[in-house]
């Protein structure tokens, strides 16, 4: 089981009503583990969490099933959203680069792409779509 | 570590808070305060403000009826919401006598029609003929035509009455 704890940021679209639209994303703070078995490593769960803290913060999380490529990298997919002050909900897919600093501990870097189709904080009925770059610590547990 | 935290700051960090997401805009309803929401970029009242009725309008003048007729006309009785009544018909005035005046129409009703001034009598001989008699104040009705001034047959008939 690792630990995780980063920053992230990015792109965020969706059409308002007035055409796609893009901006920066909200920048995010994020924390979460990945559990590999023991059995089969190359395979792993991960959860998340994470709050945005521009404008109204809110809150979120996901899930993820990862594929270990590597032993420092991966891909991903996963179903993500928020729950508060709004709801979003969608999936995404991305990959983990892992730059290891020590037995333990490395930094991780690690793209996504999201689309968030449902929910209450879709900009108007369309979808809003999150390409993300996040970067934090990671360490084993 | 130093490179490390170095590419840590430049990765992670965000950018300058002008960029910060959208600006005036918004993309998202989170975006807004909690009482708007998001619509076509902006942010907008979940619940618009009700419309205001326009100001109400000013008093109507009092509307005097018309006069009525002279003679010995009676009074209409005050009606309620409906149409006063018509005043009487002025009677003859005896010869050389002026003539009476003419009833008061009742007060009209709310949103009641004045009601139409009786017509003037006929003056007597030589008589001069009775002034008209004036309608009520009208609260909110429209004010009745006045009565007509009455055919005279002495020396002056009645004044018609104002509507």
């Amino acid at each position: 089981m690792d630990g995780t704890f980063g920053l992230g940021t990015g792109l965020e679209g969706g059409d308002p009503g007035t055409g796609l639209k893009w901006r920066r994303a909200r920048f995010r703070v994020l924390g979460g583990v990945d559990l590999r078995s023991d059995e089969g490593p190359a395979n792993a769960l991960g959860l998340r969490a994470f709050v945005e803290v521009e404008k109204r913060a809110s809150v979120g999380a996901e899930v993820r099933y990862e594929r270990w490529m590597a032993r420092n990298f991966g891909v991903w997919a996963d179903l993500t959203g928020t729950v508060a002050p709004e709801t979003l909900f969608g999936g995404g897919f991305g990959c983990t680069a892992i730059i290891p600093f020590g037995k333990k501990f490395g930094l991780f870097i690690e793209p996504s792409f999201h689309a968030l189709p449902l929910g209450s904080d879709t900009p108007g009925d369309g979808m809003l779509i999150w390409a993300l770059l996040s970067a934090g610590v990671r360490f084993g547990l | 570590m130093k490179r490390w935290a170095w590419l840590f700051i430049t990765v992670a960090m965000p950018f300058s808070s002008p960029m910060a997401c959208g600006g005036d805009g918004c993309l998202r309803n989170s975006d807004c305060p909690s009482d708007e929401t998001c619509r076509a970029g902006q942010c907008e009242l979940k619940i618009p403000p009700e419309a205001q009725g326009g100001a109400g309008g000013e008093d109507s003048p009092p509307d005097n009826g018309g006069t009525t007729t002279a003679g010995t006309g009676g009074s209409a009785g005050a009606t309620s919401a409906g149409t006063a009544g018509t005043a009487g018909s002025g009677g003859t005035a005896g010869t050389g006598g002026t003539a009476g005046t003419g009833g008061t129409a009742g007060t009209g009703g709310t949103a009641g029609n004045a009601g139409t001034g009786g017509t003037a009598g006929n003056a007597g001989t030589g008589g001069t003929a009775g002034n008209a008699g004036s309608i009520a104040v009208v609260d909110g009705g429209a004010g009745g035509a006045g009565g007509e001034g009455g055919a005279a047959d002495g020396a002056t008939a009645g004044a018609g009455g104002a509507p």
